[in-house]
């Protein structure tokens, strides 16, 4: 493919907002740039993903280029600047994530469809909808559809997540929000009581203890507990009760047991709110659904829900999909140093791989620190490189797997 | 297609240990069982190993 058509691609696709939950014109957008690019196959499946293949249908091999076609809020006016250090394109979404999806789509028009049905291999390019909702509703949907029995499980995956051009990202960290809801009896602020507001800083303090505890030795990033505050609030409702609210974000590692977490938040707002004793022994995490947890105790109320839950996800660096990245790293650049990487945020990887558990690595251009700022933007000579690493990755990966 | 490999031996660069190699591919990662380093196969004409690529860690997704 021209590298103008490549960059007309990208800039197409990054000019159409398309915000969690509303991806229609995006994705009707990009499957008609598959039909345009060769593609023998393109179509917006029944989650919303748009959805383009090259080879046979019925081919036994599988290789999914997992990218995302939403992004989080914000308009960055879509324009190629030039900087000293080369042109780049400005948009939201250029990094996170349709930089990296259009270099899947423009990759595997370069493989084209002769070229899979010569190797017997079908060749699948998803812009999933929802990744950034934390429902990631639309790679559920193609984790389930590639069963093993309505479809093959694929035989490698690649997620498209910016890692930077000559770099492959390994794993993702888990997530897990907890909502507490902390209430009693509505008071005076000049009474002795310092206000339901503490409620909110005891568990949040209570959290930080608990991770300082779990971090204890652990250097690294991706191995530690990383809880964040998003919302915190208090006010009174109609029924003269005062509200405490605090819900908090936890960047999970491989090996944390959230539901033993689980159950020791729950003691600590049976202990709160002066409750019975827990009635969730076997209070088991998922991340399909959330689970609540009322707690009527004396003169208080407390009620604590955990949803969005992903397990963390690490690959090893020697499955052939990361090798044959390394190769196709070399290859076009013998000067260049591939390294690998382990990201402390979340993505698709974590809801594909423990389901498939086939060669997965993330990859594609873009600096992840740019991800949702104002400032976010691609280097279109990252882009193009980026085009021939994914396409000659696949070719390896392809002839490796044969 | 088969892809090329490589037997033999080369050696570790972080403790020069012999490494031996059986039916390696190019870029293959693999552990010197001297030192425990992880290596990178980076040419299998004569067969040549390095500190395989490091391995980093990001803020994101």
């Amino acid at each position: 493919m021209e590298d103008a058509r490549a960059i007309e691609l990208l800039h197409g696709l990054v000019a159409i907002e398309s915000l969690s939950q509303l991806e229609e014109e995006a994705t009707a957008w990009l499957v008609e740039q598959m039909h345009a690019l060769g593609y023998a196959r393109a179509w917006v499946d029944e989650a919303g993903n748009a959805v383009g293949e090259i080879g046979q249908a019925n081919a036994p091999r599988v290789i999914m280029l997992l990218g995302h076609i939403d992004t989080v809020p914000g308009a960055i006016p879509v324009r190629v600047e030039e900087l000293a250090t080369g042109a780049v394109l400005y948009g939201r979404g250029s990094v996170d994530a349709k930089g990296p999806l259009a270099t899947f789509v423009a990759a595997v028009a370069t493989l084209g469809h002769a070229w899979a049905v010569a190797q017997g291999v079908r060749v699948v390019v998803v812009g999933a909808v929802e990744e950034e909702a934390a429902t990631s509703k639309g790679a559920r949907a193609i984790r389930d559809r590639f069963n093993g029995t309505t479809e093959p499980v694929p035989a490698a995956c690649i997620i498209g997540e910016p890692s930077g051009w000559s770099r492959v990202t390994l794993g993702y960290k888990g997530r897990l929000l907890v909502e507490l809801d902390a209430a009693q009896p509505m008071a005076h602020t000049a009474g002795p009581d310092a206000g339901i507001g503490v409620a909110a800083v005891e568990f949040w303090k209570w959290v930080e203890a608990e991770a300082a505890a779990f971090n204890v030795g652990r250097a690294k990033l991706f191995e530690q507990l990383q809880p964040s505050i998003r919302r915190l609030n208090t006010w009174t409702d109609g029924n003269m009760w005062d509200h405490a609210e605090v819900h908090v974000g936890i960047r999970l590692p491989p090996d944390f047991d959230t539901s033993a977490f689980a159950r020791r938040a729950v003691a600590w707002a049976d202990a709160w709110a002066g409750g019975e004793a827990s009635n969730w022994p076997d209070l088991v995490l998922n991340s399909e659904s959330a689970l609540n947890n009322e707690i009527e105790g004396a003169g208080r109320r407390a009620h604590l829900r955990f949803h969005a839950h992903e397990a963390a996800w690490r690959s090893e660096r020697t499955t052939p999909i990361a090798r044959s990245f390394l190769t196709s790293i070399r290859n076009f650049d013998s000067f260049a140093k591939p390294a690998f990487v382990l990201k402390t945020g979340t993505s698709d990887m974590n809801v594909v791989a423990p389901a498939w558990r086939c060669p997965i690595v993330a990859y594609g251009p873009g600096d992840s620190s740019l991800d949702h700022t104002p400032q976010e933007h691609l280097p279109l000579a990252d882009y193009l490189a980026a085009i021939q690493i994914v396409a000659n990755a696949v070719r390896e990966f392809t002839s490796f797997s044969a | 297609m088969a892809m090329q490999t490589a037997s033999g031996t080369a050696e570790c660069p972080e403790c020069f240990a012999d490494v031996e190699l059986k039916d390696v591919m190019q870029n293959e990662i693999t552990q010197c069982p001297e030192c425990g380093a992880d290596l990178e196969v980076v040419s299998l004409e004569p067969l040549e190993l390095a500190l395989a690529p490091e391995e980093e860690e990001d803020w994101g997704e």
